[in-house]
């Protein structure tokens, strides 16, 4: 991978065939644990559609550790945490899913060949938190709760299973590095 | 819905930061947003994000990404419930992990 760089309002990185096709991957995966873009509902009125989305809101799992880090109690105390998700989540869930696809349109063209993404002003935002969302939940399966915990995972011999995650999760977090690194090249 | 939390919204004119000065209005809206430390999140990234959405100065926003790392946990603006409510789902939408509690 060739970092991203400025290139007048654009940020441009160039990845080879196989990274693109990863993380096209990885993003694939957590837009399908948050349920996919669900039914899709056309109202006239814009309450009916509030209400349609409403309905049509995906259950998800937060017994999963990594839904209930992408979706994190807003209150320590229970109840106003589940009244908060009951009215916020699934329109963060939907976010999700549109930056997932922003991200993927960008990565399926060069899945086969490699080549260079090109991140607009209008994208860059949706890119930042999908390789973040993608690094939270990579680092939820790995069990990065503390800053020790990754200190001692980057210490795992290369024949250790999680040995290949850790370098995975490393390299996420240098494209994320990268492309703020680009954007703040004024 | 027209409004979507994953837009980087403005904060409202009204919202109240951490630095504003103590006013008899604030006195009736004791809530608070804290930002607490995670081994995930980038630090230029927590930046970024209060530069975006809160509009905060780099200095400013750099100062408390770096009390949420040193200190665990930083408060990041006060206001009403909802006005906090709607910044915590905000930066839930980051990926930030935020929280709201009655301002101390």
């Amino acid at each position: 991978m060739i970092p991203f760089v400025r290139e007048g309002d654009d940020l441009v990185a160039t990845f080879e065939a196989f990274e693109a096709a990863l993380l096209a991957s990885l993003v694939g995966q957590v837009a399908d644990l948050l349920g996919g873009s669900g039914p899709v509902t056309h109202e006239q009125d814009p309450f009916a559609q509030w209400a349609a989305e409403f309905r049509a809101g995906v259950d998800l799992d937060r017994s999963d550790p990594v839904i209930a880090r992408l979706f994190p109690d807003a209150y320590e105390d229970a109840t106003a945490a589940g009244e908060h998700h009951r009215f916020s989540q699934e329109a963060l869930r939907r976010g999700r899913i549109e930056d997932a696809e922003v991200v993927s349109a960008a990565l399926v063209p060069i899945g086969e060949v490699g080549g260079a993404v090109v991140v607009g002003p209008e994208a860059v935002e949706a890119w930042l938190r999908v390789l973040n969302g993608v690094r939270l939940a990579l680092a939820v399966r790995l069990g990065v709760e503390t800053a020790s915990d990754y200190d001692q995972l980057s210490a795992l011999p290369a024949r250790d299973p999680r040995a290949q995650l850790v370098d995975l999760y490393d390299w996420l977090g240098f494209v994320q590095e990268s492309l703020l690194e680009a954007l703040a090249d004024e | 819905m027209s409004t979507s939390p994953q837009e980087p919204a403005t904060p409202g004119g009204g919202t109240a930061t951490a630095e504003r000065p103590a006013s008899a209005v604030e006195a009736t809206v004791p809530w608070t947003t804290i930002v607490w430390d995670d081994p995930v999140n980038l630090m230029s990234y927590v930046t970024h994000v209060f530069v975006t959405y809160f509009r905060f100065p780099r200095p400013k926003a750099e100062q408390l990404m770096l009390r949420v790392h040193h200190e665990g946990r930083a408060a990041v603006a006060t206001g009403t419930r909802e006005e906090m409510e709607q910044h915590v789902t905000a930066l839930h939408a980051y990926g930030l992990w935020a929280t709201l509690e009655r301002a101390q």
